[in-house]
């Protein structure tokens, strides 16, 4: 059985800056980690690995830097690892990352399970999963908390809904989105990193995609664009007020007892 | 495609009710088409129609409401939602498609999205429609503290999800609504699903008074004594993003664009900076007391009153 993770490398904390005139993010290489949600992804991938006797290719749409996750989840035990990368990728949004990870997943052969991150710490939509697995014809269950089971056959997922949550059995092909909450992620060792470093990724670039021509993909690929960018009003609505603890704390307390009933 | 420039609205339902979210884009599109003459009109899916709901529905005022009834609806299929919302969708070709950003529906509005080759823009801050029908969806931008406005050139519909108590909605005008009920019936039949709801936890109602504490919070030790401070003010506490990643608070007591958004009455934060995922969740936050030690912090500039302090000189003269 062929598990795919697809994973994201992130900026940890505020280390990106729009590029105003094309609306896309320019992430500084320096400080960037793995999307936390992918960590447990891949976790989850390799515990359906265990439990199916599959094999688990990590994927990433993402510059050359992006590496540097796919060497992570290499540590922490998936088998494969490709990075989906060239220029004609870039400035894409959810429907066009979406394509192109589904034709990334199409090159290397196609896989029974796919396994994301419910969210991104930068782009926070959560939509991808949803996306990718309506362009790959499978079912998609997200907001998945925990995996009851799993086998070659199928899958029994908890999944949280408004107001409680859902047991979802299926069988497989499926795309599946984990919450931070599902599972227990194996922290990667010393040995298991050195390992790692030795093993070779993948890169896959426009010319390796089934359907080669940059318009299906990028900002060219993508159905919205951003219009324009703009720093909120920075106009104050009241002028700060400064004072010892004890003016200020004066003053919170006028506020603070106004409403409350004696 | 042929499209018009109505907005459709997916009215979902929690329990028996209409879902408050629903209710608010509802008159949010009404709002959008109002100005140019379009028409705004719901897709509904229900297990269970009966005179009561008819009633709900009929206050919103939409001009039209297409209900898709079938005992399969009882559960949320992601995949029988779609398609029966993507029947609706093919049929009227509107040009824009509103979805509430539950669990749901921000499963439903990417998979629709997907089979029209559209956008979607997530968790919007604002929505305006032009005369030509071009939805501006405004939302914080990724990283760096800047707003982002995005549109769907081509592709149809445009498909925007917002969450509750987000938007600001004028009173519209009540439309008297026209329903039709499509003859449709679900194939995908592929997962088995069992639904348990539990009880609500507390921070889904609508607290009046709140206390928000942020990234300035130096130990999880300290939170104890903010909630005396709260218990002492008739306050809830809540948070922002950055204690919830640090494993100090709990996610649902998130306020922000992806945790919650609240209306209350008062609201006072301590240690907060207010970036633009914060400030999107209390834009509708009555009054807003906010004390930070940098008077150029973006929620000082929001708050009508900005208080200069550090939140630990304040908390032992605070609590009694």
């Amino acid at each position: 059985m062929k598990i795919a993770v697809c994973i994201k490398q992130v900026p940890a904390g505020q280390q990106t800056i729009m590029d105003p005139e094309k609306g896309v993010l320019v992430r500084i290489a320096a400080e960037s980690m793995l999307n936390p949600y992918d960590g447990y992804a891949i976790e989850a991938a390799l515990q359906i690995a265990a439990r199916t006797g599959g094999e688990v290719t990590a994927i990433s749409m993402g510059p050359a830097s992006a590496q540097a996750v796919l060497r992570e989840a290499l540590a922490m035990g998936v088998q494969q690892a490709a990075l989906l990368c060239d220029s004609a990728f870039a400035g894409a949004d959810v429907y066009a990352t979406a394509f192109t990870l589904a034709a990334g997943m199409q090159t290397l052969g196609g896989f029974d399970a796919v396994v994301c991150g419910q969210q991104t710490t930068d782009g926070d939509t959560a939509q991808v999963p949803y996306s990718l697995a309506a362009q790959l014809d499978v079912p998609a269950i997200g907001w998945v908390t925990e995996i009851a089971s799993a086998d070659a056959m199928g899958f029994a997922l908890r999944q949280e809904i408004t107001g409680g949550e859902q047991m979802v059995s299926g069988t497989w092909p499926a795309v599946i989105a984990v919450s931070r909450d599902c599972c227990q992620m194996r922290m990667p060792t010393l040995m298991s990193r050195l390992q790692a470093q030795q093993k070779a990724i993948q890169t896959l670039s426009l010319s390796d995609m089934p359907l080669p021509q940059g318009k299906y993909y990028g900002l060219s690929g993508s159905p919205t664009r951003v219009k324009k960018i703009f720093a909120p009003d920075t106009r104050y609505l009241a002028q700060p007020v400064a004072g010892t603890p004890a003016e200020i704390a004066r003053l919170m307390q006028l506020e603070l007892q106004q409403e409350v009933a004696p | 495609m042929n499209t018009s420039n109505d907005v459709a609205v997916f009215l979902q339902l929690q329990g028996e009710h209409l879902h408050p979210i629903s209710r608010e884009l509802a008159m949010a599109a009404q709002s959008l088409v109002q100005a140019h003459g379009f028409r705004a009109y719901g897709i509904c899916l229900t297990a269970a129609w009966n005179d009561r709901l008819r009633q709900e529905l009929q206050e919103v005022g939409l001009h039209g409401i297409a209900v898709y009834q079938h005992p399969d609806f009882r559960s949320f299929d992601a995949q029988q939602y779609r398609q029966a919302v993507q029947h609706a969708l093919q049929k009227r070709l509107p040009g824009t498609f509103l979805v509430g950003a539950t669990l749901e529906g921000r499963a439903l509005a990417p998979l629709v999205a997907a089979h029209f080759q559209t956008g979607v823009t997530a968790d919007c801050t604002q929505l305006s429609l032009s005369p030509e029908g071009e939805l501006t969806q405004t939302r914080p931008a990724f990283g760096g503290n800047v707003m982002a406005q995005i549109v769907t050139p081509q592709a149809r519909p445009q498909i925007a999800t917002v969450r509750y108590g987000v938007l600001q909605v004028p009173p519209v005008n009540q439309n008297q609504t026209e329903f039709e009920f499509p003859d449709f019936a679900p194939t995908y039949r592929a997962l088995q699903i069992k639904t348990r709801l539990t009880a609500q936890d507390g921070a889904q109602d609508d607290p009046r008074r709140v206390l928000a504490i942020g990234g300035a919070l130096r130990a999880q030790e300290d939170i104890a004594s903010i909630q005396t401070l709260c218990a002492q003010y008739d306050m809830v506490l809540r948070c922002s993003r950055s204690l919830v990643e640090r494993g100090w608070m709990s996610q649902n007591l998130q306020i922000g664009l992806s945790g919650h958004s609240i209306q209350p009455d008062l609201l006072l934060t301590m240690g907060i900076s207010g970036s633009v995922q914060f400030l999107a969740g209390v834009q509708q936050a009555k009054r807003i007391v906010a004390v930070n030690t940098d008077a150029q912090a973006p929620i000082m500039r929001v708050a009508q009153l900005p208080l200069i302090a550090d939140l630990y000189a304040l908390l032992p003269l605070l609590l009694k």
